[in-house]
């Protein structure tokens, strides 16, 4: 090889050159040698992956649990006013109700749900309820759906509404509604916007609710029983005895008695819970598969804008940390340098 | 220990001098060796090789700079080893880069006089070491004494890997001209 020769005399110059290059802070233990920070391809491809994660982490996932916008995004936070504070009271309301007997108690009623279809009179059954809707119109949907809560005496067990990707509006709650005028509430709340979907259960507690009668009725034979012991009674012993065998069977009592109430309510009062979705065009019942692909195109591209955009919004807020961490990093990473340069010059 | 007092237990032939070389400089030598033959068992050989031809050496020679005796005899060992090895198979590392590059100081046209001395030739390339930037030196050792990879030499100087080699490739056309006009390198009749 004709290079062997100079490769041989660059081999033999002056030892000065050799040493300057070698106090360049060269490496000698290759063996031994850590990973060290470059920016390279596979560098910025890992910062990608991890900005890609990141992303997943802070845009995507707490929008699956729908809990988006209730923390870093507060600035996008819209509120019809939270009925969280109303449950007490609509709830005691609602019992003061059953307990007058002002509320019947579930009635059949065939008018469309199909819920309906499965109802008995002397069944007892709890019938729960998940609907989403669109409206192209969210605070005229929301106050006509708060009026006709009210017009058929139900009440908002919980809501809240949220911007999501900083362009769609939502507004979620937890709606009871009588029972018996549930079927005709749905059907006029179906007239408010577009339903996307619904379905309803039925969960028949018969069973449950027969078993706790019978059990206060015949716990309050025992207290009838153990009451007239109280009136035959001699002694003080005899006295407290009875008391404290009293007092478990009332403990009973009541207890079986707030399930009844429990159900009660739960019977009269159908759960539904409803999410309404501001769009500005409708969603087609039966979409072709060009419309379906222009549409997932166009909501891939506002999901993805508005991730961005929400993903922008929750770094600035978190910038502080990442600042904080950042200088922490590069702290121990000069520290580390330092240690490495000092053993290297040993 | 210092250097001269290692040396001097060379010239007393006490085996300690062993020891303490491979103790001061074993690390230093291996990552020369380990950058020519990119294995370690092929580098910790070259590196034995080391010491006995550091022990044969001295006396009679008494080296002014140990580090870089040492590091001289490692990368001529490990080079001979890798040209042994290459004659049988490619090998991978700098090694091979670094060659092809100095090839470029010697035109198509041109060779070395197979009978020139290395010795006038090693002399005229550290007359061109001495005229050149001290930076641009220092990348030059690194890559064709140390055969360092252009990734390290980068990091270490702070530059970019194209800046490295665009550097390298400036010096390698100047010591091309050096050689050309110095009669080191002659046309090819």
């Amino acid at each position: 090889m004709k290079t062997d020769k100079l490769t041989d005399a660059i081999g033999m110059i002056d030892d000065t050159y050799i040493k300057e290059a070698h106090e360049e802070g060269r490496k000698e233990k290759r063996r031994f040698r850590l990973p060290e920070f470059r920016l390279s391809w596979e560098l910025m491809g890992k910062l990608a992956t991890a900005g890609i994660c990141l992303f997943l982490a802070i845009g995507i996932l707490p929008e699956l649990f729908h809990s988006y916008g209730k923390g870093a995004s507060d600035g996008a936070y819209n509120s019809y006013g939270s009925s969280y504070a109303v449950y007490d009271e609509e709830t005691y309301a609602a019992e003061q109700m059953l307990d007058e007997g002002s509320v019947n108690e579930y009635k059949t009623d065939s008018s469309g749900q199909s819920a309906d279809l499965h109802r008995d009179e002397n069944k007892k059954m709890i019938l729960t309820a998940h609907m989403q809707m669109e409206t192209k119109d969210l605070d005229e949907t929301v106050s006509y759906l708060l009026e006709k809560v009210g017009t058929y005496s139900g009440y908002v067990q919980k809501s809240s509404s949220y911007t999501r990707n900083s362009t769609t509006r939502i507004y979620e709650a937890t709606l009871r509604i009588p029972a018996n005028s549930y079927s005709e509430f749905i059907s006029e709340l179906k007239t408010a916007g577009n339903t996307l979907s619904y379905s309803d259960e039925i969960e028949d507690v018969t069973d449950s609710y027969t078993d706790i009668e019978a059990r206060i009725s015949s716990l309050k034979a025992q207290e009838a029983k153990v009451l007239e012991f109280y009136d035959k009674a001699e002694t003080i012993e005899d006295l407290m005895n009875i008391e404290s065998r009293l007092s478990d069977l009332r403990y009973q009592i009541e207890y079986y008695e707030a399930q009844i109430k429990n159900y009660d309510l739960l019977i009269a009062y159908s759960t539904l819970y409803i999410t309404v979705t501001e769009t500005t065009v409708y969603t087609p019942e039966n979409p072709g598969f060009f419309s379906r692909l222009a549409g997932s195109f166009t909501d891939g591209w506002h999901d993805f804008m508005g991730g961005i955009g929400d993903f922008l919004v929750d770094v600035v807020y978190n910038i502080w940390t990442i600042l904080l961490l950042a200088g922490l990093g590069y702290l121990a990473y000069r520290i580390y340098r330092k240690i490495r340069n000092r053993k290297n010059q040993k | 220990m210092e250097d001269l007092q290692i040396v001097e237990l060379y010239w007393n032939r006490d085996e300690n001098a062993i020891a303490q070389s491979q103790q001061k400089y074993g690390n230093y030598c291996y990552s020369i060796a380990y950058n020519i033959l990119h294995n370690s068992e092929d580098a910790q050989e070259s590196l034995n090789d080391t010491w006995l031809a550091a022990w044969d050496a001295i006396p009679p020679h008494r080296p002014q700079i140990l580090s870089t005796f040492l590091g001289k005899i490692t990368r001529r060992l490990s080079l001979n080893k890798w040209r042994n090895l290459t004659a049988e198979k490619r090998g991978g590392g700098s090694v091979p880069l670094s060659l092809d590059e100095l090839e470029e100081c010697v035109p198509d046209r041109f060779s070395i006089d197979e009978q020139l001395e290395t010795q006038y030739l090693t002399e005229a390339i550290d007359r061109f070491l001495s005229r050149m930037k001290e930076e641009e030196r220092k990348v030059f050792v690194c890559r064709y004494w140390y055969f360092d990879s252009i990734t390290d030499i980068a990091e270490r100087f702070g530059y970019s890997e194209s800046k490295v080699k665009m550097t390298l490739k400036r010096t390698r056309d100047r010591l091309k001209d050096y050689l050309i006009k110095e009669g080191m390198i002659n046309e090819n009749r």
